[in-house]
């Protein structure tokens, strides 16, 4: 069904504040649309980046990224407010992705996140004047060089890497959204840390990485 | 971190007290913090607005309107009030519709009515008895015609 260009702006710095993402759930309990549609604004493209970071096909990724908003909306009577709503989105999100996953029968060393290909069609919308081309080469190669090793890390360890520091999500609730107990985080964590660096180490080392 | 403890890590097992210790302190390091710092880093990307589009339209199709419980209670207002017009309306129209028929009247009536016909009807047997009218004989005459008679009549005689 996708026929979406893709995406064409980088992210801006939407986060709501607790007050009004409070006040926004109560509209949204109601199926508030408006409501909902800023919810949306807030969070589209940090669930969208982890879903791609996740599934690592774009298409599929905009695909969920719209299930778990659809899902979100349609199950916001249930939200109770215990967890927070960025962990409730993170949670449907995640468990999509391991759905997904498994109707794909994935694994994790098949998929390759092929930085050139997805560049090529991606348009940036620079708003800095003051940028320099030259650090952003360099910035974006290095990205690149991070989202590779990310990409070639097994789910579990991804998943942990992604929730905690990307989405600043503490261990607790990371275990609570993933179901597992908050020492098998922190190993994950440490696990994807130096899978990591060991890629990271061989590009400083003038390595191919792949 | 020596190569036995990432297989222990590894594998999910149980950590001693020490080694959740050695963990902690090196999830909390300098090095690990520049490694968040390189995933935290990374850039999102807002999605088109064809996708938003599509979303939006998504979301309309699944949408399921709720009534407003201050409009459940309009309308429950609006219905009671008619429904109490229409009732007025119905006993008022019944009260009105003319009784054609003497056997749909009360039974209280239907006495009242018969013993002031017996009333009547004693009190003119007792005028005769007396050689006198009834007053509504007298006042149609009929009294005179039934109780004389005329010279005509005494003549067939």
């Amino acid at each position: 069904m996708s026929v979406f260009s893709g995406v064409t702006r980088l992210a801006a710095n939407r986060h709501l504040d607790s007050a009004s993402e409070a006040a926004l759930i109560e509209q949204c309990r109601l199926q508030n649309f408006e409501a909902f549609g800023k919810i949306v604004d807030a969070y589209q493209a940090r669930v969208l980046g982890f879903v791609k970071r996740m599934c690592a096909n774009t298409e599929e990724a905009l695909d969920i990224t719209q299930d778990v908003f659809i899902r979100a909306y349609q199950g916001f009577g249930r939200f109770d407010g215990r967890c927070s709503l960025r962990s409730w989105l993170f949670k449907i999100a995640y468990n999509l992705c391991v759905d997904r996953v498994r109707r794909n029968d994935r694994h994790p060393t098949e998929l390759r996140l092929d930085a050139s290909a997805a560049d090529e069609s991606e348009t940036i919308d620079v708003a800095d004047s003051r940028w320099d081309p030259e650090g952003m080469i360099l910035d974006e190669e290095f990205q690149g060089v991070v989202e590779l090793a990310i990409s070639t890390m097994s789910d579990k360890l991804r998943t942990v890497l992604l929730l905690h520091d990307k989405e600043d999500m503490g261990y607790e609730e990371i275990a609570e959204t993933m179901g597992i107990p908050v020492g098998t985080v922190k190993s994950r964590l440490f696990l994807a840390r130096a899978h990591l660096q060991g890629y990271v180490r061989k590009y400083w080392n003038g390595e191919t990485v792949q | 971190m020596n190569s036995e403890f990432e297989e222990k890590l590894k594998r999910e097992k149980g950590l001693s007290r020490d080694e959740q210790i050695r963990l902690e302190m090196a999830l909390d390091s300098r090095e690990h913090a520049e490694i968040r710092s390189w995933v935290g880093e990374l850039t999102d990307e807002d999605p088109s607005l064809a996708w938003r589009s599509a979303l939006n339209e998504r979301l309309h199709a699944v949408r399921t309107p709720v009534r407003q419980p201050k409009m459940r209670w309009r309308w429950a207002s609006v219905m009671g009030l008619g429904l109490a017009s229409a009732l007025t309306l119905t006993v008022y129209l019944v009260g009105l519709k003319p009784t054609a028929n003497p056997g749909t009247t009360s039974s209280g009536e239907k006495a009242s009515v018969e013993a002031n016909l017996l009333a009547a009807h004693q009190d003119g047997l007792s005028m005769l008895d007396l050689g006198t009218g009834s007053p509504a004989e007298r006042a149609t005459g009929l009294g005179q015609q039934n109780g004389s008679f005329s010279e005509v009549d005494l003549g067939t005689l």
